[in-house]
This record gives structure tokens, C-alpha cells and sequence, in this order.
């Protein structure tokens, strides 16, 4: 079995259960490395919400009270149980310091990340970025930074963002996702076959990942 | 739901976000439910 098997994974920027399913997806590919399976990980658009302003002004309770009709106090329970899921997966998330904003630019930044062979650590960057550090993931001038502070070219990346180059890979990534039937995320096709959605247990992942190496 | 010309796999309750609001974490009590 010399050919990778190929790893689709839909997710948002702004979703707890991304970065969370992505620690898990980790887990699961060193366990999957450990029998000799070589992967290959392609990460594709997907917005969870939209319609977000690039500059939100107001806290992530306020984002789903105000846009999403949820009570205030279901709401901070559900962040503090995300904050304290997390943990176990040896994240440390910060409600209180994330700022809410549009993550189209920064799909397109991972776009132009991945035509530099940089997507991966682009998608880490952004996940430790908007749930940890607090650093605004919807301006293109701070994504230029993040960029930036993984290797790539500030001013490339400025551009390129600025432009728009990226944004038909984003709709395409979209489009996708729905051929897929895909409506929430984090999701996983394996080698365009499997459909795994959520944050899924890391045994689950490798019992997908071995199939589809053992099927080929 | 249909995904396609996908075959699904893994737990059908694995947590995911949609249109902006996420499931809950099913692994931790809710508070006040420890005792």
C-alpha cells in the first residue's frame, strides 16, 4: 500500500468542534502512521455563518444570543462545557477573549496557503488564533500577520487576499459540501467514499481510514 | 440526511456545529449535576 489515502475534511474556522474533531483526527492518523498508513489531508470550505459581519461588535454570547435566538444563560453553559471539553484535548479556548467575525477571507487564506504546500500549519495557525489567542481571523491585514508568522510571503499574502484570487475555491469547497449533502461540520470523506461527520472518537477515524486502505 | 454518493461510518451522534450553533459536549455533566 504505497498510495496515501486522501482525506477530505469540511470545517470553519469559527466551530469548537473543528479544532476539537482535528485533535482527534490527529490522534487517529498517528495510530492509523503507527501500521505503516500514509495519509494524505486536504482541509475545504465551509461557513457556518455568513452572514457574520467581518467586524462584529460584541462577545461570542452576544453573537448567539442576538443572531441565533439562544437564552444568554444556555448559552454560557454551553461555552464553559466547550472551554472545559477542550481542555481535554489539550486546547485551551478563550470565549471571553474571541473575537466573533466573517471567515470567508480567512478560507481564501487557506486557499492560497495550500497552493504553497502550507495548508496544515495555515489551519493550525487560524484554529490557535481564533479559540485561544484571541487574534481577529476576519481582517486581511491580521491574516496577512498569522500568515505570515508560519513562513509565508506578508505581502504576497496581502495580496492575494486583498484580491480575491482564492475566493472561487471557497465557492467550490460550498458547492461540495452540498453534492455532499454536508450541513454541519467538522466531516470527513475518506478517499471519496466514506462519510464520517463530527468530532468523532479517534477509533472511529482509524476504523475508516483502515477500510478504505484495505478495500483498495 | 443524505450525503451523496458517500458511505457513512463512525457514531451517528459525534457533535458537530451547524448554522452557527453547536451540539453540546455530551462527555461533561452539565453543571450542578455532580451531586
Amino acid at each position: 500500500m504505497n498510495t496515501p489515502v486522501k482525506v477530505d475534511i469540511w470545517s470553519d474556522i469559527a466551530c469548537p468542534w473543528c479544532f476539537v474533531g482535528k485533535r482527534r483526527f490527529e490522534t487517529a492518523a498517528a495510530e492509523f502512521a503507527t501500521t505503516g498508513g500514509e495519509l494524505e489531508v486536504e482541509y475545504h470550505s465551509f461557513e457556518l455563518s455568513p452572514d457574520t459581519p467581518v467586524d462584529f461588535d460584541g462577545t461570542e454570547v452576544d453573537f448567539l444570543v442576538s443572531h441565533k435566538g439562544m437564552p444568554a444563560a444556555q448559552v454560557e453553559q454551553m461555552l464553559g462545557q466547550m472551554t472545559e471539553l477542550a481542555a481535554t484535548e489539550g486546547l485551551t479556548y478563550d470565549f471571553d477573549a474571541l473575537q466573533h467575525t466573517n471567515t470567508v477571507k480567512a478560507h481564501e487564506l487557506l486557499h492560497f496557503a495550500k497552493s504553497k504546500d502550507r495548508q496544515l500549519d495555515m489551519s493550525e495557525r487560524l484554529f490557535a488564533a481564533y479559540f485561544e489567542e484571541g487574534r481577529h481571523v476576519g481582517r486581511v491585514d491580521d491574516l496577512a500577520d498569522l500568515a505570515a508568522e508560519i513562513g509565508l510571503d506578508r505581502d504576497e499574502t496581502l495580496a492575494a487576499l486583498t484580491s480575491g484570487e482564492f475566493l472561487p475555491a471557497v465557492t467550490a469547497d460550498k458547492q461540495q459540501a452540498i453534492a455532499y449533502g454536508i450541513s454541519g461540520v467538522p466531516f470527513f470523506v475518506i478517499d471519496g467514499r466514506f462519510g464520517v461527520s463530527g468530532a468523532q472518537d479517534p477509533s472511529a477515524i482509524v476504523d475508516v481510514l483502515r477500510k478504505a486502505a484495505d478495500e483498495r | 440526511m443524505s450525503h451523496g454518493p458517500l458511505e457513512m461510518t463512525g457514531a451517528d451522534d459525534a457533535p458537530t456545529c451547524v448554522d452557527g450553533v453547536c451540539d453540546l459536549p455530551a462527555e461533561i455533566p452539565p453543571a450542578g449535576d455532580e451531586g
